[in-house]
């Protein structure tokens, strides 16, 4: 089998759960952020901009950069690759401010 | 780039929005202007600015009639093209409200007397409150409309009138620092600047240095009584339209009137186009101290919740501060300094100098040329402070 | 209010080293990091649910993290160094009162209050900007090894690592360890500049031989490494596809990939020691002593916050920073500490020599390449072209008038990513972001928040 991160590390990770994406569902490992999930799901981008309209997904990877911002469960302005993704969660592709519903 | 020795008629010390806006008027009047600041456009409280541009916050006097009559000069700049949109100007009006019964009262006789000044205001009830900002706290109750209010990007502003001036012939020099004034041999004429890139030569040099228009004066071996009175501003995320005008607590007329060195702040809440919404207001005379204070930060958060609790669920992302040139009688000093002969004054603004800056601008390019100002310039002459019974 | 003699923001190397070697000589530490693990970024653990087994694939020197991660668990059970993990330090009030948000969602503040205290905040990538470098996709070089280490996850199919600096070789190995098609290493440095070095760097053979090794193994996993060359553009509609390297003679190619993993080298996390008042030095790094003290009483700083060196330093000024405040704090004189001292000064040797080598391109050289619609401010959308009006039409000469015509810096991020980019642009030095909050902080958690600096009412 190709090497992938789990068998490097000899991973044993527990059971994993779902999220859904823009509705669709996808499968979580525990331990994940919501950035990680999407990452395994093939998913880089999950925001566009408030001025351009532009996609954006993970840049610093450490919560410095602010792009890889998420709506979870309406709310907005979540950075993904810092937010622990739990069972049931809701992320939806934030638009702008996120803030629409105000 | 040093100074070319270059033909002058007014050279203007500080690149902020009133000396943006007195270039801009004195070049359209004919004038040869070169400005000159130590920093960048905006560098100084321009930059801290709100872009508040008002009447609703004066009482009837030499302030109010320079506020109603630059509200109507910003209405106009607005309406050029290069000027209006990019400058982010919104005649959005304002409202200011009041949370208790006796306090609107107190709001609705002070707003009688500014009608009869010229002011246009509405007086809104608790329903037509919740109509004009429907984030607006229920509690309040009730609140004055004006609609002359409006509000502008002060750093745009600044730059874009300085633009045009340089496109009407006028010259900016930036990073360039005053450091003394050439002095007539009678020992009192100013007759043009010395600057740490060459000395410039006019018969007009123009004090437009804000908060440090005090040094400059001292330049001049002249006294003029400007003092920082620090206030704060927290910046919001980015937000959809919230809030829909300027909006302030009845109580930040009495702190912009307030004598006292000691903190006064009330709520000034607004949108930008940009997104993030802009809070307000303290003001504190403690020098030039930049050091941030959580406590202001606390109570400006307080008491914006309190007249829009959906901001508590909003983050704060920045705060800036700015020192407001703050003066004894709360008047600016404009015009020509009988003490100094040749120098000009157009400082100590405090917190109305963005909202001030095209009158200031429009009067003192009529004094050069020999005109009539629109308005008696006599309540902001220079010297007033040394005439024993001030004005 | 909680109080402590000691609070140390920041769980990595130098954080751990200092609470660690406090609370050996007895202090009371209060230790903070945002993540749910010690380790900062060198040591960013991978999520305990995943349960890695060999974990110390993804790491270098492992065993050098038991040992702290050991003795942190010693010192947490006997109750002398308390481990606020979660914890996302938003603003520091000198005195000191240490204020910080609850988890990732940061709804909920807490305060602890300490006579002294230590900031090891840290450091993060620059990124010099470059068309097409905001599609998704492209991504810091660290990023992308944060992202695996702690969630055991690969950025895409087909990666390119670029740019420059000491991050790049251990970023790709990994990357390519954990299956990743890396399909070049391309380095803008001159190799023949590691050669004006050589004698720092030899000072340092455990250095030389993590370098070698992880040459070795891209040589093993086939990953072509290049030299001189440049990512200029990176291409696609709405996520990478594609960039283009530059040679230093001008020739460009072309080269497929989902995933371009770059960065600049790194720098410091300084805004709380700004806002407390703290000197920094012209590289921006925050000023510090023999005994890592900084010029403002009581507050000390080490790792990468006083200047970008690698975790084997940070744990050496860790060491001694703790060593100074568990002195100080009792009123007496730290015994030399010879071993970290000659450490500190060997490292920093070799860092120094590594920044020169690795040093990013000339402004004159990356600028060239970046047209007036790149953007520059990624938060904001601010494109060069606006950056350049300000500076040539609106009388902009620094980054806050910069920032005060166009918004570039203005954004979530305030100008931490950016700032480069835009001093580059603009042609104006690159003074550090400073905000007196370190984080976006909900303004009803503002008003809950106690100040211990309150004036009297008057």
């Amino acid at each position: 089998m190709k090497r992938n991160p789990l068998s490097l590390v000899k991973a044993r990770p527990e059971p994993s759960f779902q999220v859904t994406f823009d509705g669709a569902p996808l499968d979580v490992l525990p331990g994940q952020t919501v950035a990680a999930a999407l990452w395994s799901a093939g998913v880089t981008s999950w925001r566009t901009t408030r001025v351009e309209g532009r996609p954006r997904g993970v840049f610093c990877g450490i919560g410095v950069c602010f792009d890889c911002l998420v709506t979870v469960n309406g709310v907005p302005n979540q950075r993904a690759c810092l937010l622990p993704a739990n069972p049931g969660d809701e992320i939806t592709t934030q638009r702008g401010d996120g803030h629409g519903a105000l | 780039m040093d100074l070319q020795p270059e033909a002058c008629d007014l050279a203007i010390i500080g690149a902020g929005i009133t000396g943006a806006a007195c270039a801009w008027y004195a070049a359209r009047a004919g004038a040869r202007v070169v400005v000159l600041d130590r920093g960048a456009v905006a560098g100084g409280t321009t930059g801290a600015g709100e872009g508040n541009l008002l009447v609703s916050d004066k009482e009837p006097g030499p302030e109010l009639d320079l506020a109603l009559l630059s509200t109507r000069l910003w209405r106009e700049l607005a309406e050029e093209s290069w000027f209006g949109a990019s400058a982010e100007y919104e005649a959005k009006g304002g409202l200011v409200v009041a949370s208790q019964p006796d306090g609107l009262a107190a709001l609705e006789a002070f707003t009688e007397t500014q009608r009869r000044a010229g002011v246009e205001a509405e007086s809104v009830s608790a329903s037509g409150l919740a109509e004009l900002e429907p984030h607006l706290s229920p509690e309040l109750a009730g609140g004055v409309y004006y609609p002359q209010d409006a509000q502008v990007q002060p750093a745009r502003a600044a730059a874009l009138l300085l633009r045009d001036a340089q496109r009407q012939g006028a010259t900016l020099h930036t990073k360039t620092t005053v450091t003394a004034l050439i002095r007539g041999s009678d020992g009192r004429r100013v007759e043009g600047v010395v600057t740490d890139r060459g000395t410039l030569r006019a018969p007009w040099v123009l004090n437009a240095a804000g908060t440090w228009g005090g040094e400059i004066a001292r330049l001049a071996d002249v006294h003029l009584p400007v003092l920082p009175r620090r206030g704060f501003v927290l910046v919001t995320e980015p937000l959809p339209r919230l809030i829909r005008h300027k909006v302030y607590a009845g109580e930040y007329v009495a702190d912009v009137a307030s004598s006292s060195a000691a903190l006064q702040s009330s709520a000034v809440v607004e949108g930008t186009a940009a997104g993030p919404v802009l809070i307000g207001a303290s003001r504190e005379r403690v020098g030039f101290d930049r050091t941030f204070s959580l406590e202001v930060a606390r109570l400006l958060a307080k008491q914006a919740i309190e007249l829009f609790p959906a901001l508590s669920q909003v983050k704060v992302m920045r705060s800036y501060l700015g020192f407001r040139p703050y003066m004894p009688d709360h008047l600016p000093a404009i015009g020509p300094d009988p003490r100094a002969p040749g120098l000009l004054h157009a400082c100590g603004h405090e917190g109305a100098g963005i909202g001030l800056a095209p009158a200031t601008g429009h009067l003192l390019a009529q004094v050069l040329t020999g005109k009539t100002p629109d308005l008696d310039l006599s309540p902001f002459r220079p010297e007033r402070f040394e005439d024993g019974a001030n004005a | 209010m909680a109080h402590y003699e000691l609070a140390v923001v920041g769980a990595g190397p130098a954080g751990l080293a200092a609470a660690l070697t406090a609370a050996d000589a007895g202090v009371r530490v209060v230790l903070l990091d945002g993540a749910p693990e010690a380790g900062g970024q060198f040591y960013r653990q991978t999520a305990r649910q995943l349960h890695a087994r060999r974990p110390q694939r993804l790491y270098h020197a492992w065993p050098t993290w038991e040992r702290l991660r050991d003795r942190l668990a010693a010192h947490c059970s006997t109750g002398l160094i308390t481990f606020l993990a979660d914890r996302h330090v938003w603003h520091v009030e000198p005195g000191f009162a240490v204020h910080a948000l609850l988890g990732p969602q940061q709804q909920t503040s807490e305060t602890v209050t300490a006579d002294a205290l230590i900031l090891a905040t840290g450091g993060y990538e620059r990124v010099l900007p470059f068309p097409g470098w905001t599609l998704p996709g492209v991504l810091t070089a660290g990023g992308a090894q944060a992202m695996l280490k702690a969630g055991l996850v690969l950025p895409g199919r087909r990666a390119i690592v670029a740019g420059t600096g000491p991050l790049l070789l251990p970023v790709a190995a990994g990357l390519a360890a954990a299956g990743a098609h890396v399909a070049g290493l391309y380095d803008s440095a001159d190799p023949r500049a590691f050669a004006k070095h050589t004698s720092a760097l030899v000072r340092s053979p455990e250095k030389l031989l993590e370098g070698a090794g992880y040459a070795a193994h891209l040589a093993r996993h086939g990953v072509r490494v290049r030299f001189r060359q440049t990512i200029v553009r990176a291409h696609g509609s709405d996520r990478l596809e594609a960039v283009t390297a530059a040679r230093t003679d001008g020739t460009e190619h072309l080269i497929e990939c989902d995933t371009l993993a770059v960065s600049q080298g790194m720098l410091p996390h300084t805004e709380i020691a700004q806002t407390l008042g703290a000197a920094l030095t012209d590289l921006g790094t925050v000023t510090v002593d023999d005994e890592q003290c900084t010029d403002v009483p009581r507050l000390w700083a080490a790792g990468e916050a006083t200047g970008i060196g690698g975790a084997a330093l940070s744990l050496a000024e860790g060491e001694i920073a703790g060593r100074s405040v568990a002195a100080r704090l009792r009123g007496t004189l730290p015994a030399p500490y010879l071993k970290a001292q000659r450490k500190r000064r060997r490292l920093r040797a070799f860092a120094e020599a590594i920044e020169s080598a690795y040093a990013p391109p000339p402004a004159s050289a990356w600028t060239a390449q970046v047209d007036d619609e790149t953007v520059l401010c990624r938060c904001e959308e601010v494109a060069a072209g606006a950056v350049r009006e300000a500076v040539s039409e609106l009388g902009a000469t620094d980054l806050r008038s910069v920032k005060l015509l166009t918004r570039a810096g203005m954004g979530w991020c305030q100008g931490r990513i950016c700032g480069p980019g835009v001093a580059g642009v603009a042609g104006c030095p690159q003074t550090p972001a400073r905000t007196p909050f370190a984080r976006p902080v909900p303004l009803g958690v503002l008003t809950e928040t106690n100040s211990i600096n309150e004036r009297p009412e008057s």
